[in-house]
């Protein structure tokens, strides 16, 4: 079976966020990353299907020269060969775009099980695996909780809505956009990250995917970002520890008589 | 193209999901800005009832569609009739509410009309006839002002409890939409079950300590039942502690987990994620303790301290006891 998981750097998740002048995106340079939280479940799932049956794991991943990183731990980890779409234009992309340029490269793999995270953790879409599921016209399954290979496909659980879960099966080739917590994922051993650099990593840019100007045409535009205008009225307790615990107690017990 | 804005309503247990709701309260104020009006289209095999209820949250029209095809979700199906609606209707806007069942099927919808999509957004406005979002990015931390490009249908999805439901001043009319189903394949849905309910309810508890993946550690977890302990609480947790077991799976709360809404609800480390909120926003009185100033919790928060919460949490103990005597 060959398995293709997408995996995209984003910001570490307590990474110091500094908003560029003009208020377009974020400040990058110097910016801590990291494989996005979802896709470490998706690597980890993606290497089971591959242990419990045969074939091999490709990584796919779309981003800047800064992502080589990640795709070099994601082969750690025991992925089998990488491809980088090399490009540093989608930062603030829309899912449709990204879902085009990752169904273009996944097309020429042809592979039997695409896996994504569910959702990146910088743009937060919940939308990608499923747009490139349609673009590819294959079956799809988002907020994957289990998954095992079955006669003539895959056997899936996902959840559908709070606390109910589906069972369900899916034709092969299909997508699934797979849920955090699902598994526990595997630290790179030494010997891993000592192969991670021979394993075959192919980088692919938006010209050899013969992808044109027209299909990546922006269809949402991000325009500006900032920190929220605070709404709510949260009252901001200052101090010292010992001070601001005395503060806060008494609040609770007084003020707002919670406790 | 018509101004019309078309809500998807979703339904559960025979009942119009208040997320779908939500939706058609915020689609009557987008279709006012945008001179159109309100059509929600509601699918199942046997929706009389439930179109009833629906109009009454208001709108011009309710479409169902009633067909065997129907009877139990699949994206197929879904898609398939949306597709017909959509063809029909020629809105403007395709608005649902950003449910996880939505999430399974809207985005391929979207793409299946090359069209752009806007998923989970918070807040929608009409400038000069263009649509505008607001939608949560870099891990809920920042506002992005999101607009379509082009003049073709746009997709979006409403972040559960962006859009409260307001009443309607009248009802919809109601009315049949036959869709060609017959050629669709559906998948086989093996079984629908409540995910295996645990031992900790957290449902009743007057006051909660939660913790998230700021506490650091599972060692270092046991803070968050020290405080919980001084203060007869119980003891929640945000999905990242789950996750890495640094607590059962049980005591997650948020949209996998409990729903709870206690009098005192106290986040510790919890940065304030979506999936997180909409489980405790209901909570009378929500402190939040965090090192990050920016995190999304505080924005939900009546109290707030930045702190390191393990110099915190300590001083908050002793505070507790020297209160109670």
């Amino acid at each position: 079976m060959k398995i293709l998981v997408c995996v995209k750097t984003v910001p570490e998740k307590d990474a110091r966020l500094r908003v560029a002048s003009g208020d377009e995106w974020i400040v990058e340079d110097g910016l801590g990353v990291a494989i996005s939280e979802c896709d470490r479940y998706a690597v980890e799932a993606a290497l089971r299907l591959k242990e419990a049956d045969e074939g091999e794991v490709v990584v796919l991943s779309l981003g800047g020269a800064g992502a080589s990183k990640q795709i070099k731990e994601a082969l750690a980890m025991g992925c089998d060969r990488a491809i980088h779409v090399t490009s540093d234009d989608f930062a603030r992309a829309d899912a449709l775009t990204i879902a085009k340029v990752l169904a273009a490269a996944a097309k020429e793999e042809a592979p039997d099980v695409i896996l994504t995270g569910q959702q990146s953790d910088d743009l937060g879409y919940n939308a990608v695996g499923q747009m490139m599921a349609e673009k590819l016209d294959m079956a799809h399954a988002q907020i994957v909780l289990t998954l095992e290979k079955v006669d003539g496909g895959m056997r899936i659980s996902h959840e559908l809505d709070n606390n109910l879960i589906e069972t369900v099966d899916l034709s092969m080739p299909c997508v699934l956009g797979v849920q955090s917590g699902i598994n526990d994922v595997r630290y790179a051993s030494l010997k891993g990250i000592m192969q991670a650099g021979a394993k075959p990593q192919k980088k692919v840019s938006l010209d050899d995917l013969g992808l044109s100007a027209d299909d990546l045409a922006a269809k949402v535009k991000v325009e500006k970002v900032g920190f929220p205008v605070k709404t709510s009225q949260a009252e901001m307790i200052e101090g010292d520890a010992k001070d601001a615990a005395k503060k806060l107690v008494e609040k609770l017990i007084q003020e707002a008589k919670v406790l | 193209m018509s101004n019309d804005v078309l809500v998807i309503a979703e339904h559960r247990d025979g009942a119009v999901k208040g997320i779908s709701k939500e939706s058609v309260t915020a689609a009557r104020s987008i279709a006012a800005d945008l001179g159109g009006e309100v059509i929600s289209v509601l699918l199942g095999d046997d929706t009389a009832s439930m179109a009833d209820d629906l109009a009454a949250q208001g709108g011009a029209k309710v479409l169902k569609i009633d067909d065997a095809k129907l009877a139990q979700y699949t994206p197929e199906a879904y898609v398939a009739a949306l597709k017909a609606v959509i063809a029909q209707v020629q809105p403007k806007l395709v608005l649902i509410g950003h449910s996880y069942q939505a999430m399974d099927f809207f985005p391929r919808l979207a793409a299946a009309h090359d069209a752009a999509l806007v998923p989970d957004v918070t807040n929608v406005t009409v400038e000069e006839g263009q649509l505008v979002f607001t939608r949560k990015v870099i891990n809920g931390k920042l506002d992005a002002r999101t607009t379509p490009v082009g003049e073709s249908t746009v997709f979006a999805s409403a972040q559960q409890g962006a859009f409260p439901v307001q009443g309607a001043d009248g009802t919809a009319t109601v009315e049949d939409f036959s869709a060609d189903l017959g050629d669709v394949a559906t998948r086989k849905v093996v079984e629908i079950k409540a995910a295996e309910a645990g031992e900790v309810d957290l449902t009743a508890a007057d006051v909660i300590v939660a913790g998230g993946r700021g506490v650091g550690d599972k060692d270092k977890f046991q803070v968050v039942f020290d405080l919980a302990d001084a203060l007869g609480a119980a003891v929640g947790a945000s999905r990242p502690p789950c996750d890495s077991e640094w607590v059962e799976h049980e005591r997650q709360i948020g949209s996998s987990g409990q729903v709870v809404a206690p009098k005192l609800y106290i986040a510790l480390g919890i940065s304030g994620a979506i999936q997180h909120l909409v489980g405790m926003r209901g909570a009378n009185c929500i402190v939040a303790i965090n090192k990050d100033a920016n995190a999304a919790i505080f924005q939900e928060a009546s109290y707030g301290v930045v702190a390191d919460l393990h110099e915190f949490v300590p001083a908050m103990i002793e505070a507790v006891k020297e209160a109670r005597g």
